[in-house]
């Protein structure tokens, strides 16, 4: 029976792909669709690493990022015949080392030096390497300089108060209905927000001994903020609704002078042919205060793994280093910036996007990582509800907090 | 008082007309049976008279009242179907009761009314049963109950026996009969059975096509049919046709070589073609000097006896009360009482009276 | 036969109540399970979380099954009538239906889109909004905008079947009750409805049991937001396992959701039941 089994199933493989050789191993990857490359660059990737490596193909798959983590678990707990590569979010490391959901890259991943220590902590936990790091991405304010022109400002803001300030003169000046727009959605994306401004203000999720920090000094002035920004309507209200995609529209038509958003909407909203601000934008740090960090950056990479019960490792492996390639990367800087030091000084990668690679300098450095916990799913899940009540005025930014305080208590 | 006068009344269904203008005076009291080949129109009528459809032209009073623009649940009438149209979901008495209900009377009034009608059908015992628990001929007795509860101006029966067999439907039509003979009211029965039709009318108006062609008795139908359609469609077996020529002196037939005599009327031209009727139940046999016959077939029924065979080419029929003396291959001679002969003019069909 | 449906159907019930009295990782290196009685249904009952959600997902399933039952009896109604294009507009009736409930999903979101959706410029051109404004981000409007798109994908299940029924509603019994001196609205209430009742009533309870078990169309349209205000019963089953990693107690959520929904069909047949024996 079984035997009948397998012999189907390569019938159906080869049926499917009249490419595949009977003998070449074929790789199932795991990839998001939304941020950072596009589908069709992975697509141009991969196929210059099969041409490259006869004998490997590589059947690629694109989920949202909302799906990425439980789409990988649940491939794991289906047992065999699940992914040998998957992208792997930098939050994740702690959950997945834990429960051997990936191996162990330590042993193969390339010299440190070249590479950001920023990048490393993408897919570091308890000391070793988890995932080989390859979106090397982080939030960055931009600004449409028509309305900040407009306002009679002609600088980006530098701080937060800056930035406040400028907003109101720009809604008092009817130049935008809501001057800030926010991925502030029930999602992820809401807690990268988030855990930039907490690093802007200095604070912190957990204090050195491992106690919830988030309900007082800096993490909870973040929170004040937020839901300062929205009573003052300086930021969008609909941004409680939005995502990356969303945030990108809008500032794309021009309804808002400053976003918030990661790498790819630099290129995306410079290219006429999907946005009305081409050319007119700026990017810059999130700005800070002065009694926090004077910028901040939110650690938003990701990274390459090795699932565990993968039987194609060496493949996987060879897949994994191409793509990380410094030669890969340098060739698709535009949507996301590459891991490597040194490419930041190549005329090719830095031609055409100065302004982005000089916000990209002071940013990288000061990347903010959001909590290292195995349980980072639940706790996530929690603060985004917490979050958002106190956004949308149903409880004091105070109280949720304590709430969240009661709720994750005890979690590892 | 209630009687129905229908007056030049024509129905057309987008431009396609179906009723060619009907005439009928339907006295108070009177049992009316409808009856005619299915498809001309009879249902058409009754329900014109129900309200359920609209009248083209022409109108229709129920006494003194034209009811054209009437609506149905005004017109005082009650109705019974051909698959008896119960209320599923209710129960006999429901049923019984509903237009009561909806007429606003009181529940014990209701009761006093239903147990009454429900009594006199025997349908007492199954007052609480629903339609799906009674047999076809119940379910038949409900639906008159539920039209005799209204106490109405006009019954009206829409081919009410034909979902019943043989059997029950003798004994439905002979229970109406008496029924209608107990409570005298106006009622216009449709129905393409002429046995039905004769058993049950005080009056048969026969249709065709969207046509009157006669009114009358059941007695005045089978003796003076005023055409050739009436004459046919009214008695079974039905009667004999032969074609045929009046003689010089009008007072014979040729029938092929023979001669027949008849009754013409003063106005019938010598040499004239008509169309010679007769009834099987008139036919006799005789010894010798008849019309020559060939006999093809006997039918043994018990009472009677149908004897087919063919004068000339032409078939005809003889029904011999009890035992006929004739087989079939053999050649007989048969008599016709000239009283009993029908002549009709070839061309237009109409009695020559 | 029986032993097969037992077999397809018995086995993950019985593994599903099997998982619900032990605790056991989802997946990775050590997925031992260990007894732990009524533990994980402690944990159910006691989050209130939990409760408020079961409490919404009832509020989803009635409100959302009450006005498909209406819209699909009233577009049964109009659909029964003899109008030019019958055809055609019956044929559309279909369209929700044969659309992936993720697809109609979206596109309800794009309706609902607070910065150029059809929705804000319809409201805003018939002049009941003055400005744009949120739909899925506002805490006490999301449900009731995701239940108009729930109702939209499905009130034609109920049309669909209601139309069957009213044409097997003879004729005669609309004109029998006519001349009883039945109105429209006494022939609706005495022939139509008890016409259609039994279908419409296997039509609900089947829509009552898709309707709480509802997960696909908040998943995509709110993702349980704002501030879970849409987080239906089955987002804790889903999270509990997949993001979670519970597979032990993620078994009881389910099995008592499943419980819930029992109850409601045992409230539905007890209803119709009353309702068919006058
Ligand atoms: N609603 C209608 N639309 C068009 N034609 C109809 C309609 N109802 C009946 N007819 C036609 O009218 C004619 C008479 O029908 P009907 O009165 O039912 O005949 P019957 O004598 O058998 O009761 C038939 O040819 C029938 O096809
Ligand atoms: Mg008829």
């Amino acid at each position: 029976m079984k035997r009948i089994l397998g012999a189907l199933s390569i019938a159906a493989v080869m049926a499917a792909s009249t490419v595949v050789q009977a003998q070449d191993i074929v790789l199932q990857a795991l990839f998001m669709k939304q941020t950072a490359y596009s589908d069709k660059d992975v697509r141009d990737m991969t196929n210059d690493f099969e041409a490259a490596h006869p004998g490997i193909k590589v059947n690629l798959e694109f989920v949202p990022y909302e799906a990425l983590h439980n789409k990988i678990v649940a491939s794991i707990s289906a047992g065999s015949g699940g992914y040998d590569v998957a992208l792997v979010d930098t939050i994740w490391p702690a959950e997945f080392a834990t429960n051997q959901f990936v191996d162990d890259l330590t042993s193969l991943v390339p010299p440190r030096d070249p590479i950001f220590g920023g990048a490393w902590k993408t897919g570091e936990y308890d000391g070793k390497i988890w995932a080989m790091p390859w979106i090397l991405d982080t939030k960055y304010l931009f600004y449409n300089k028509d309305i900040l022109a407009k306002a009679g400002f002609d600088h980006p803001p530098a701080t937060l108060d800056e930035l406040t300030q400028q907003a109101k003169v720009i809604k008092d000046k009817g130049l935008a209905d809501y001057p800030i727009v926010w991925s502030w959605g029930q999602a992820e994306a809401l807690v990268c927000d988030y855990a930039l401004l907490v690093q802007a203000f200095g604070g912190q999720f957990y204090d050195e001994s491992g106690e919830p920090a988030f309900t007082k000094g800096g993490a909870l002035k973040a929170l004040q903020f937020m839901v300062g920004s929205i009573k003052d309507g300086i930021s969008n209200p609909r941004s409680t609704e939005f995502l990356e995609e969303e945030v990108r529209n809008t500032f794309s038509s021009g309804r808002a002078a400053f976003a918030l958003n990661w790498t790819y909407m630099w290129p995306l909203a410079n290219d006429p042919k999907q946005s009305e601000v081409a050319g007119k934008i700026g990017i810059v740090p999130a700005p800070g205060t002065p009694e926090g960090s004077p910028q901040a950056a939110i650690n938003g990479s990701m990274g390459l793994s090795i699932m565990r019960n993968s039987d194609k490792k060496d493949a996987a492996w060879q897949y994994i280093k191409y793509l990380t390639s410094q030669e890969t990367q340098d060739k698709y800087a535009s949507m996301s910036l590459p891991i490597w030091k040194s490419s930041y000084a190549d005329p090719k990668v830095v031609k055409g996007q100065e302004e982005l690679i000089k916000a990209a300098e002071t940013s990288v450095a000061i990347m903010y990582n959001r909590p290292t916990k195995v349980q980072y799913q639940e706790i996530s899940t929690l603060l985004q509800q917490q979050i958002q009540s106190a956004l949308l005025g149903l409880q004091s930014p105070e109280q949720a907090m304590k709430d969240l305080a009661s709720q994750t208590s005890g979690m590892k | 008082m209630s009687g129905v006068t229908i007056n030049n009344v024509k129905k057309a269904y987008g431009g396609f007309e179906i009723l060619h203008g009907i005439d009928a005076e339907i006295q108070d009291g009177e049992f009316v049976v409808l009856v005619g080949p299915s498809g001309c129109g009879k249902s058409t009528l009754l329900r014109m008279i129900a309200g359920l459809e609209g009248v083209t032209s022409g109108t229709i009073a129920i006494g003194d009242r034209v009811v054209n623009e009437v609506h149905a649940k005004d017109r005082d009438i009650a109705m019974v179907f051909q698959n008896y149209a119960l209320y599923p979901h209710m129960t006999v008495e429901q049923n019984m009761g509903f237009s009561l209900k909806l007429a606003g009377r009181k529940a014990p009034a209701i009761r006093t009314s239903v147990e009454q009608v429900a009594g006199f059908l025997g349908l007492s015992p199954l007052l609480r049963r629903y339609p799906r628990q009674l047999s076809g001929g119940q379910r038949q007795r409900v639906a008159m109950g539920r039209a005799l509860v209204r106490n109405p101006k006009v019954f009206l029966f829409d081919e009410p026996l034909s979902n019943l067999d043989a059997k029950l439907r003798v004994q439905m039509r002979s229970e109406i009969k008496s029924l209608h003979r107990q409570f005298p009211t106006t009622a216009v029965y449709v129905t393409h059975d002429q046995v039905e039709a004769m058993t049950l009318a005080d009056r048969i108006i026969v249709m065709c096509g969207g046509r009157i062609e006669q009114v009358g008795t059941p007695g005045e139908l089978y003796e003076q049919p005023a055409n050739l359609f009436v004459a046919g469609f009214i008695g079974s077996p039905a009667m004999n046709f032969l074609p045929g020529e009046l003689a010089d002196d009008v007072t014979s037939v040729l029938l092929g070589e023979q001669r027949v005599s008849v009754k013409a009327p003063g106005h019938a031209k010598p040499r004239q073609r008509v169309t010679v009727g007769f009834r099987p139940e008139h036919v006799r046999f005789c010894d010798s000097g008849g019309i020559h016959f060939k006999v093809a077939d006997v039918e043994f029924t018990g009472a009677n006896s149908y004897v087919t065979g063919h004068i000339g080419r032409e078939q005809i029929c003889a029904s011999i009360g009890g035992r006929a003396h004739v087989k079939a291959g053999q050649s007989a001679s048969i008599a016709i009482d000239p009283a009993s002969i029908h002549l009709f003019d070839t061309t237009t069909g109409k009695a020559l009276a | 036969m029986f032993i097969i449906v037992l077999g397809v159907t018995g086995y993950p019930l019985l593994q599903t109540i099997w998982l619900s009295f032990h605790s056991r990782p989802l997946a990775g290196h050590d997925v031992q399970a260990d007894w732990v009685g009524l533990a994980n249904f402690k944990t159910v009952l006691e989050n209130a979380a939990f409760r408020a959600a079961v409490a919404r997902t009832l509020y989803f399933t009635i409100v959302s099954v009450l006005a498909e039952a209406m819209i699909g009896v009233m577009v049964a109604l109009l659909l029964d009538q003899e109008f030019r294009g019958r055809a055609f507009v019956r044929a559309l009736l279909v369209l929700p239906l044969a659309m992936p409930t993720v697809v109609s999903a979206m596109m309800w979101r794009l309706i609902y889109n607070p910065e150029y959706g059809a929705f804000n410029a319809l409201l805003l051109q018939i002049g009941l909004i003055d400005d744009y404004r949120s739909w899925l981000g506002a805490p006490g409007l999301a449900m009731n905008m995701v239940i108009i798109a729930e109702v939209w994908k499905n009130f034609s299940i109920v049309a669909i079947i209601v139309l069957a029924a009213l044409q097997t509603i003879p004729r005669e019994l609309y004109e029998a009750a006519t001349i009883d001196g039945a109105g429209p609205w006494a022939r609706f209430r005495n022939v139509t409805w008890p016409g259609i009742l039994a279908p419409l009533s296997v039509a609900l309870v089947l829509r009552t049991i898709e309707a709480f078990k509802v997960f696909d169309i908040f998943y995509v349209m709110t993702r349980g937001g704002p501030a879970n205000t849409t987080k239906t019963a089955t987002f804790f089953v889903y999270d509990e396992s997949f993001a979670f990693l519970r597979a032990g107690s993620a078994s009881s959520y389910a099995l008592v959701v499943v419980a819930i929904s029992m109850v409601l069909i045992a409230i539905y047949v007890r209803l119709l039941r009353r309702q068919d024996q006058p």
